[in-house]
């Protein structure tokens, strides 16, 4: 997709959760726009991506 | 120009020599023939080592490779050659490909991935990778005209990645949002 606020309508917890379930299910997701893959589990990845999935 | 030269000559498109230049024109012609018959497919020629007997499959598509590419008989050691979907961004630039292990690949389209014509087993390869898109317009957007674009640039665009990325896309495998809320349920049931 094009990047993480593309997946979902829901707010960007949700959104971020909802990612986080993909890459969870062995998943890459990856966003076009910047060439870049999801990431999670740090302090830094949690907070840029529920940002990223917020706006 | 003995087998390795010519492997070597094809893998890089270099037109440093005249024996390049003969592989250049060989591997466009290849270029051409694949995209007439299998779309988007490119094949190429890459180096692959002779460790094992080539299979039937191998050498149905040696023979196939050999006849399209007008190899000279001299240098038709199938055990030498393989066949492998690779992307050439021109014919004057490098092959794009994951170098270094012997290959063999149909073209990669949604119909052969699925089954039909690509042993996986029987390729030694690494796998393709699938890819499905998703694209969402936003509900911000007014005008139906421009959704559309949108939803239809998104997948595009996102399709020009997974190539360029060799990704395989396939058509069931693209999701599009089209601004119906997960909560409007009627109108998903209208679309039933």
């Amino acid at each position: 997709m094009r990047d993480a606020s593309r997946l979902s309508r829901r707010d960007g917890d949700e959104a971020f959760g909802e990612l986080k379930a993909i890459a969870k299910a062995g998943v890459a997701v990856w966003f076009y726009q910047g060439a870049t893959t999801f990431s999670f589990g740090s302090f830094s990845d949690n907070v840029v991506g529920f940002v990223r999935a917020e706006i | 120009m003995d087998t390795d030269r010519y492997i070597s000559s094809c893998c890089t498109g270099s037109r440093s020599s005249s024996t390049t230049r003969t592989v250049g024109a060989v591997v466009s012609t290849l270029h051409r023939t694949r995209q007439r018959r299998a779309g988007n497919a490119i094949w190429s020629l890459v180096e692959g080592p002779a460790s094992r007997p080539p299979s039937r499959f191998l050498r149905d598509s040696y023979a196939e490779v050999w006849e399209t590419c007008a190899v000279p008989p001299d240098l038709r050691r199938a055990t030498d050659l393989v066949v492998d979907t690779g992307r050439w961004k021109t014919e004057s630039e490098r092959y794009i490909g994951v170098g270094g292990r012997i290959r063999v690949r149909r073209p990669l389209t949604a119909a052969n991935a699925s089954g039909g014509g690509f042993d996986m087993a029987e390729s030694q390869h690494t796998p393709i990778t699938r890819a499905a898109i998703y694209a969402r317009k936003s509900t911000e957007q007014q005008s139906a005209d421009a959704d559309a674009k949108s939803v239809t640039r998104q997948i595009a665009d996102a399709r020009t990645f997974a190539a360029t990325k060799g990704w395989l896309v396939s058509d069931a495998h693209v999701y599009a949002d089209d601004a119906t809320s997960g909560a409007e349920t009627a109108k998903l049931v209208n679309r039933q």
